[in-house]
Formats: structure tokens, C-alpha cells, sequence
């Protein structure tokens, strides 16, 4: 049994939302219908979308801390967590920055609506040893520029949408942007980038001039819905919410890393319309 | 004309700080009906006592039970899920009872009314625009987060968290260019940057005009060290993950200026200093908080409260941190409970019965904190599976391990160590971290900050 069949009848099996979903367990990779934020309407509310099996440990924080496409909060489980750990540990690999490699200082430029999400990207780098500061657009470029000159970042990220790499203040810092998948219809144009979404936080890693989506399908199956051409993830081993053949909304061209092998879209695949 | 409050003592001997004004008791009367309607728990509580929603709401505050922090995890947190099944939320943790974290469930609403605490603390600190804010920790930006709303909804435009690792004299490089005009950061990691960070400007003219902590207590004389040094004034910002932010001091006192329109405390067996001011447990009833909200909860403080009137004109009353009912710790800014501690050991351990924890001082190159656990001998086969624990099975301490901030020791001694001795639970000899005794009236501390 394929393991996003397995995902889907995990996910049948403990949560009310996708036996609504579903009616029957599914059998097949061909009965398991591709679904998208539209079918929360019938959540009664978040516990139906979740198993009730693992303690959960907090809320994953959307883009924008108003605006969220499914009516319920995404929350996460202990292991859930490691696995968002993770695959922020892969999109840094994939952009090149190493895990086991030197100690950097990132400057994280958020913004109101998006600190929230900057402070779990935070701590996520903080998790690997890094240095992971914020700095909040709130004023003018001016004092942009001064923060980036007192903080001296060897990477700043710009995770505001307010702000592109190409209206950063001068500065010798590498430059990675944040890029919602619902704004990601030019890849490569803010160079190197962590694509995000609002259900699963960082999704994986798009080099600067590749255009392609990187992530780690040991956990994480991406494909495309064949009637929309737009991307879908499946959360291959969740333990609180599932995700399954969940429309990203966007098409995306994607490829797991080659030693990855099982699950996911293959290699270089492409996933969009 | 401002609202007055004063003591009320109940009938059965508790004290709580109240106002005599009808919109208050029918706010008090407004928040039983509340819980009623919307807990199953308080609403059990409430038939237990055979009293009705609508009854005497300062008879039904002093009847109720006390809350404490297995109710608030195993009961109300549940039950806050339940209420929350279409609303969006945030969440907010701390450390629990247990090795597992406590997790407050804030709908749109209860993170306003945070703000508006939040809010009226800054300006109580005298916030203002052009003010350049600076937050600084080891962790926790999401706490950091919350304030730069708070700080631009009163007119800031700069801010930053400045993010502090075990290096701490690269970490804090850039305070010095940064030049904040208000810090807000945590005692235990200011105690370690100090050396790093004192000496950035002349002494006294430091650009700091105020220094805000939070999180735990602040050692007087480290505090006064802090006020000559960088020329600033320091303040203390009360809370607690379950109550949310109380207050802070104003500049005329170091008493927690605090609202029981929004927070009502009780003491349940007061010793009275004066007509006006008391000492005792505090136990905490959240008016203002709509999920998970509680009653008469129990933080673990012992406090002075006094509705005397303050030098600044503020007519709320003022709480100083005393001490703790429990044994617990701080490092890095994150409290540990030694029953938690234990609890967690156990669970790996059954059979480990006596244990006491020594905490020293470090260097920086050697990892900041030792924690030392002193066994009995019949433990050593355990030692790998001890060490496990406390590298990854305790929250929030397995992030402090990992970011390098702590390192541990297990000790074994006989078994006649732990006999016929008071062998303290806790022993903290790190500088400026073991608090002295409560001080004289004339001496009040700053308040301690469990950390919001």
C-alpha cells in the first residue's frame, strides 16, 4: 500500500472531517478525492480535523496572522513540529546554507501581519544554533538601513511582502525571501526563497534562477490535482491534523531531493498548469 | 472620576480587592453567568456549592475553589478547545506542572484585552513615539512579537528582537550600534550578558531610558547596579502565561500597579501590615479573559497588596512580589519546577524517590549553567537514561540544552546523605540569581515576573 493511501485512510479513520470527506474509506490511490480549503465548511470547528491521539503543542502560525483560507487553526502535535523542523532544516540545505556548517546571523524583516509567522521561522533558526533576529518594517527606510547596519546580518530574509530584495536598503547580507505559494505565479524573481503556506509553515526551498520547488518527500507529498493543475500536498506522517491531497491553491513545479526517492512527486516533475 | 478599590474581607476570613461601584459588581455578577453558560466545569463547581450563577457574586468568588494548574491543563484547557471549534486562535505556553507544556488558547478578543494590559504598561512606563524598542532573549519572539503591536499601537515605529544565543558576546553586538531608548529582556539573561553590555556607553549615559523586565525577579542589587551603570530606571512587568500581563511599576514606586476590573486578587489567609496593605498567597480571578478564563487561580506568589494611594496619583492598587510556594528555578529567563522536575525523572525512573538540584554558574565557553541533580547511588544504573531526560524530555528545557545554555551533572551519594538532614530541593549559587528573603516593608523588591 502506497503511503499516501495509508495517510488517506489514517486520516479517515481518526478524524470526523475526512469521513465527511470521504463517506467510505478509500481503497485506492484513484478514490482518494483531491480537496481543498472550500471543504472545511464542514468542519464543525478544529477538533474535527484532528485525530485526538496526540498532545498538542501549539498553533502553526498563518502568513498573515489575519487571514487564514481554512476556518480553523492548523495545530500540531510534538512530532508534527519536528517535522516542520525539518523540513526548514532541508529548504536551508537546498538553498545551500549549511546545517552542520558555521554559525550565521540572520535578520529576519517582518512586518504586524507577518511577525508572527517570522517569530516560528525565528525560532526555527535559533533551534539550529543561528542567530535569528527580527526587525519590523514599521517606519521608514532610514531606519531599515540602520537596523541592518547595527545588526551586521550574514542573511537577512525578508519575510514582510511589503519589501522586496530588490528595495532592500544596501547591504552586504545574502538575501532570502519568503514566498507564499499564493504568490509564487513567477518563481525565481526574488532569487533565492522559502516557499511558505499557511497550513504546513515552510513547504521547502526555491534556488534563485531554478523556478523549482525543492521539499523533503520522506514526509511531504506533493502531486498535481489533474483537474485544476494546481498543487497538493499530502502530510505523510501526521499525527494530529492531517493534511491529505490538500489543494496549495497554486501550481508549483517541484522535485524532492534526489536521495529521497519514495513519495512525493518524482523528480523534477512538474506541477503546474 | 477614576474607580476606587479597597479591601473586602469575606465572610469566611479570605480577602479580595474590589470596587464598590454597581458596573463592577455587575461585571463580577456578568462573569459567573459566563462560566456558567460556557464551562462545564465552573458550572459544576457552582451546583456543588448549590449556588446560583445570579447569586451574591462576591459570596460565590469566596466559596469557589481554588484553580491550579492540573485543572487549568487537564480541565480547562479542554474545554477551551471545545469553545473554540470556529474560532481562530493563538496559542500562548509556559511550563506545566508536569514535563509538559501548558498551553493557553487566546481567541481575538482575549489577545486584545493582553494588548490593552500591554498597552497601559508601556504607558505607564512613559512609551511614547520616537522611542526605539528593543527586545532581547534567547527564545520566546512570539512574547516580543506581541509587544511591538502593543508598541506601535502607541505611535513606535522602531523596534526589534534582538536574539541572544550562548555567545553572548556576539550575540549582543549590536546593542551598542542599535542605541535603544527603551530594553525590555529577561533578569537571568541580563545577569549573563552584563559583562558584555555594561560597558557599551559612559557610565550613566547610556541611551536606555528605561529597562523593563519581565519573566522572573529582578536581584535588588543587580537592579541597582543595572540603574547606575546605564542611568536608566528599571521596571518590572507582572504576569503569568494562565492570568496574562497584570501591570508594572510606575516611576514614584516599585509596587505593580494592577486593575481588578480586569483582575481580581484573593488572599486567602492575609496577614495585615496596616489597614491598607496585606501579605499573603495570591490566587488570581480573570475577568477579562474569555477562553480558559479563571477562577481564583493559584500562581504559586506569595504578595503584598496595598491599596494605599501611590505618589503618582494612580488610584489602582499595587502587589510586590514576595516569594514562591513551590521550589523552582530559573534559567535562561525559563521557570522550572523541582516538582516537575522529579515528576519527569520518575517517569523514566520509577523507583528514584530523593533527589536534590544545585545550580552554579558556568563560563560562556562552558555552557553558561550547570544543573546538578544529587542522587542516591542506587540510581547509577540509571544515569543514561536520567541524562536523557533532562537533555530532551522536560519542555523547555530541552530547548535551553540545545541551544547550549545549560549543562548537566548527576551526582550519587549514599542514601544516608538524604537521611536524617534537611537536604535543601534547590540550591542556587549562580550570582544574582538566588533572591534574598522578602525585604523589609521600606525596602520593597522589585516584583518577580513569572514569566507572561
Amino acid at each position: 500500500m502506497s503511503r499516501l493511501l495509508q495517510a488517506a485512510q489514517r486520516a479517515y479513520d481518526r478524524t470526523t472531517l475526512y469521513r465527511l470527506l470521504y463517506r467510505d474509506a478509500p481503497e485506492t490511490e484513484a478514490s482518494i478525492p483531491f480537496v481543498s480549503h472550500t471543504n472545511y465548511h464542514r468542519a464543525r470547528g478544529v477538533v474535527d480535523c484532528m485525530t485526538g491521539e496526540a498532545e498538542i503543542v501549539g498553533a502553526v502560525p498563518a502568513y498573515h496572522r489575519n487571514v487564514r483560507r481554512i476556518p480553523v487553526n492548523v495545530v500540531e502535535s510534538e512530532e508534527e513540529w519536528i517535522l516542520r523542523q525539518r523540513r526548514l532544516v532541508r529548504a536551508l540545505a537546498d538553498l545551500g546554507i549549511a546545517v552542520d556548517g558555521p554559525r550565521y546571523s540572520f535578520l529576519l524583516i517582518a512586518d504586524d501581519a507577518s511577525g508572527p509567522f517570522a517569530c516560528e521561522l525565528s525560532k526555527g533558526l535559533s533551534w539550529e544554533r543561528h542567530q535569528a533576529s527580527i526587525t519590523y518594517l514599521a517606519g521608514s527606510r532610514r531606519l531599515l538601513a540602520a537596523d541592518l547596519a547595527a545588526y551586521r546580518p550574514d542573511i537577512v530574509v525578508i519575510v514582510t511582502p511589503e519589501l522586496s530584495a530588490a528595495r532592500l536598503p544596501d547591504c552586504d547580507a545574502r538575501v532570502v525571501t519568503v514566498t507564499h505559494v499564493e504568490r509564487s505565479l513567477e518563481p525565481g524573481l526574488e532569487g533565492d526563497e522559502f516557499v511558505v503556506c499557511d497550513e504546513l509553515h515552510v513547504l521547502g526551498a526555491r534556488p534563485a534562477n531554478d523556478g523549482t520547488l525543492y521539499f523533503d518527500a520522506a514526509q511531504l507529498h506533493l502531486e498535481v490535482d489533474p483537474v485544476s493543475g494546481l498543487a497538493a500536498a499530502t502530510t505523510l506522517d501526521f499525527d494530529c491534523f492531517p493534511l491529505v491531497r490538500y489543494s496549495l491553491g497554486c501550481a508549483l513545479k517541484v522535485a524532492p531531493r534526489p536521495e529521497d526517492g519514495s513519495g512525493g512527486a518524482q523528480g523534477g516533475q512538474t506541477a503546474h498548469g | 472620576m477614576a474607580e476606587t478599590f479597597r479591601f473586602h474581607e469575606h465572610a469566611l476570613g479570605a480577602v479580595s480587592i474590589v470596587s464598590d461601584s454597581a458596573v463592577f459588581r455587575d461585571q463580577l455578577s456578568d462573569y459567573f453567568r459566563y462560566l456558567h453558560r460556557v464551562s462545564p466545569h465552573y458550572r459544576g463547581v457552582m451546583e456543588g456549592l448549590q449556588r446560583a450563577p445570579d447569586a451574591d457574586p462576591l459570596d460565590l468568588l469566596e466559596r469557589f475553589p481554588v484553580t491550579d494548574k492540573e485543572i487549568y491543563r487537564n480541565v480547562l484547557q479542554v474545554e477551551a478547545m471545545d469553545q473554540l471549534r470556529n474560532h481562530s486562535f493563538v496559542t500562548d505556553y509556559s511550563s506545566g506542572s508536569t514535563a509538559k507544556c501548558v498551553l493557553r488558547l487566546c481567541r481575538a478578543a482575549d489577545d486584545l484585552c493582553e494588548q490593552d494590559v500591554t498597552e497601559t504598561v508601556f504607558r505607564r512606563i512613559d512609551m511614547r513615539p520616537g522611542d526605539h524598542f528593543v527586545c532581547m532573549d534567547v527564545g520566546a519572539p512570539e512574547i516580543y512579537d506581541f509587544y511591538f503591536r502593543a508598541a506601535r499601537n502607541l505611535g513606535l515605529t522602531r523596534m526589534s528582537y534582538l536574539n541572544l544565543t550562548r555567545d553572548y558576546a556576539w550575540s549582543s553586538r549590536p546593542l551598542q550600534a542599535l542605541s535603544p531608548t527603551v530594553l525590555l529582556t529577561v533578569p537571568s539573561l541580563l545577569v549573563r550578558a552584563w559583562p558584555h553590555v555594561r560597558g557599551l556607553w559612559n557610565r550613566g549615559m547610556a541611551p536606555i531610558r528605561a529597562l523593563v523586565h519581565m519573566g522572573e525577579a529582578m536581584h535588588p542589587e543587580f537592579r541597582a547596579e543595572v540603574m547606575a551603570t546605564w542611568g536608566c530606571h528599571v521596571y518590572s512587568f507582572y504576569g503569568t502565561t494562565e492570568i496574562g500581563g497584570l501591570g508594572a511599576n510606575c516611576g514614584a514606586s516599585d509596587g505593580i500597579h494592577f486593575d481588578p476590573t480586569m483582575v481580581v486578587p484573593t488572599v486567602e489567609s492575609p496577614r495585615w501590615i496596616d489597614r491598607e496593605t496585606l501579605e499573603g498567597e495570591v490566587l488570581f480571578t480573570t475577568l477579562h479573559i474569555h477562553t480558559q478564563s479563571v477562577v481564583k487561580y493559584r500562581v504559586g506568589d506569595l504578595v503584598r497588596l496595598t491599596t494605599a494611594p501611590c505618589h503618582c496619583g494612580d488610584p489602582s492598587p499595587r502587589l510586590w512580589f514576595r516569594e514562591r510556594t513551590h521550589d523552582a528555578f530559573v534559567i535562561a529567563g525559563e521557570k522550572f519546577r523541582y516538582n516537575a522536575l522529579l515528576a519527569a525523572l520518575q517517569e523514566a525512573v520509577p523507583a528514584l524517590r530523593l533527589l536534590s538540584v544545585e545550580i552554579e554558574d558556568l563560563s560562556d565557553a562552558e555552557g553558561h549553567t550547570l544543573l546538578r541533580l544529587i542522587l542516591t547511588e542506587e540510581m547509577l544504573p540509571h544515569r543514561e537514561a536520567l541524562l536523557e531526560v533532562l537533555q530532551v524530555g522536560i519542555f523547555e528545557l530541552d530547548s535551553i540544552y540545545r541551544y547550549g545554555l545549560v549543562r548537566f551533572d548527576l551526582r550519587f551519594e549514599p542514601a544516608s546523605y538524604f537521611e536524617g538532614r534537611k537536604v535543601p530541593r534547590v540550591v542556587d549559587r549562580r550570582q544574582h540569581m538566588s533572591m534574598p528573603p522578602a525585604a523589609p516593608e521600606d525596602e520593597r523588591g522589585a516584583g518577580a515576573q513569572p514569566r507572561p
